[in-house]
């Protein structure tokens, strides 16, 4: 395991030192990304101009919830690129490679690709809670306590999108392609995790609770900082669970990929 | 003329070839389609009414935008990008056909598919999960038809020239991320231009962007009606026209420079 962490960050700062040979196109698209990105924010501030709130949450609080899904999937997108991208690795025969040589396949396509330009959304997400905090009112009087369950809850959020994107890839081990229907839970939950639970339906939310713990990288923490008891009537107790909920999710994202490893058949070439 | 109407016809047929990737934006958009749907009926739980827009207005909106992204292929094409890069421009430009159609019937040939497998069920799904129900207006219907097409045109327009722009970098995909940002958010693509606060709204309304998705949904929805109507659609035709003039006289001075390696 420590071998594994060391192998892994020895492959990510070579991957970053050569991405920080193109600096021109990394801080363009870094740019863009950020602007584009914020104009997503921009449409929910549009929206505001038209109505009081949404399901009960002001602007800042929405801020919240939405800043914290995007810093949780920024961080999953920025460390787990290899999974984004494992089709490729599939495609053309290459992840054979990988099996041949010492280091545990799953880290090795761990440590592919480590996007620093993912930097974007991570700061915009950022930018966007700090906004949302400035916002609130009464204004929070955040203990160092919160900072602390801010930092395990955006690890927590990451790891479960990151559980998501190994998902995603152990699926192209048997369909060779990318499926694109994986960025319906990673995109399309980034989105849904933008605002509170407690505007969707009750078979959606269970699903995203229960089944793809997504919940638990914005509206758990948000309730929690915000003082807020859950819209839902859920127990409170559920926004502590978060790293519980990312764990298990992560383990059975390991298992899967197991799985798939195990029934794993080359393209040759 | 008949050979443009084969090239249509073989996109067309090309991209029956793509029906997974078909069903899974199918997919992408419902779920796209029914988040924002819970986010408009959370909204409107408040109030009635916003922008001239009832809640029915803006599920519809919801619905027929996502329907229109794969038709008006805002994201993603970069057919004319490759074939600068990879050199194929050079056969194709000594082809005797004319280089501007040959590329928009292929890409109307692509839309009629989206059109048809993609519009039409993610609007129909949208029909069935939210109950949205259709205009029975026909000028709204005529209306809506013509726009489509105005919207396909303007939209290949702007992506032709999108792509041209790999003639002086290579590649198309720094500037073509710099142009997203502006066809996502000033299309309406994320919520009904109406709804902005009027000074976005005026610089969204000088803007081609809108006359791709806003325009046709708009006219579908029966939002713009009598003279508002033939003036949405002759801003389009103006758009296309200068979108094509400006494509055209690009590619004129893109070619007189063009060098190709290689043989």
């Amino acid at each position: 395991m420590r071998d594994d962490i060391a192998v892994y960050l020895r492959l990510c700062s070579a991957d970053m030192r050569s991405q920080m040979q193109y600096r021109l196109s990394y801080t363009l698209f870094a740019g863009s990304t950020f602007v584009s990105l914020f104009l997503e924010f921009v449409t929910i501030w549009v929206f505001f101009q038209r109505f009081p709130s949404i399901g009960g949450w002001s602007l800042g609080e929405v801020a919240l919830v939405y800043g914290l899904a995007s810093i949780c999937f920024g961080l999953a997108e920025m460390v787990s690129g290899g999974f984004d991208h494992f089709s490729s690795l599939i495609h053309r025969g290459d992840f054979d490679r990988l099996l041949v040589r010492p280091v545990s396949p799953f880290t090795q396509v761990f440590s592919q690709e480590f996007q620093l330009r993912r930097f974007a959304r991570i700061s915009q997400g950022a930018v966007v809670f700090l906004i949302g905090a400035s916002l609130l009112d009464p204004r929070p009087a955040w203990t160092a306590a919160d900072l602390a369950y801010l930092v395990v809850a955006v690890l927590s959020g990451a790891t479960v999108y990151i559980a998501l994107f190994i998902i995603g890839a152990t699926l192209c081990f048997w369909t060779i392609q990318s499926t694109e229907i994986v960025n319906v839970f990673t995109h399309g939950g980034t989105e849904m995790a933008q605002y509170p639970m407690s505007i969707y339906p009750g078979w959606f939310r269970h699903f995203f609770i229960f089944v793809v713990p997504l919940a638990f990288v914005s509206y758990y923490p948000a309730l929690n900082l915000l003082g807020r008891s859950d819209d839902l009537g859920l127990p409170d107790a559920l926004r502590y669970l978060a790293p519980v909920a990312a764990a298990l999710f992560l383990a059975v994202a390991r298992v899967t990929w197991g799985f798939g490893v195990k029934h794993y058949q080359s393209t040759g070439s | 003329m008949r050979l443009y109407y084969e090239l249509a016809k073989r996109s067309l047929k090309r991209q029956t070839a793509y029906r997974a990737a078909n069903w899974a934006g199918l997919v992408t958009n419902c779920f796209f389609g029914a988040l924002r749907s819970y986010v408009f009926i959370a909204l409107y739980a408040q109030q009635p009414e916003a922008a001239g827009y009832d809640l029915i207005d803006s599920l519809r909106y919801t619905w027929m935008t996502q329907g229109l992204l794969a038709f008006t292929f805002l994201w993603g094409w970069w057919d004319v990008a490759n074939t600068i890069r990879t050199g194929q421009v050079a056969s194709d430009l000594s082809k005797p056909f004319d280089y501007y159609a040959f590329w928009l019937s292929q890409d109307l040939g692509r839309a009629l598919y989206h059109l048809l497998f993609r519009t039409v069920p993610t609007y129909a799904i949208g029909v069935l999960l939210f109950g949205l129900g259709l205009s029975s207006d026909p000028v709204a219907w005529g209306g809506f038809l013509a726009s489509l097409l105005c919207a396909a045109l303007v939209s290949f327009a702007f992506r032709f020239l999108v792509n041209l722009s790999a003639f002086w970098t290579l590649d198309a995909r720094g500037v073509a991320m710099i142009a997203n940002i502006f066809t996502t958010f000033f299309s309406g693509l994320l919520l009904p231009i109406a709804f902005f606060p009027d000074w976005l709204r005026v610089i969204a309304l000088a803007l081609p962007f809108q006359a791709m998705i806003y325009v046709p949904t708009a006219i579908f929805l029966g939002k713009l009606t009598g003279w508002s109507l033939l003036l949405a659609l002759g801003e389009q035709v103006a758009w296309f026209v200068v979108l094509a003039l400006f494509g055209r006289i690009l590619l004129g001075a893109a070619t007189r420079r063009l060098v190709v390696q290689g043989g």
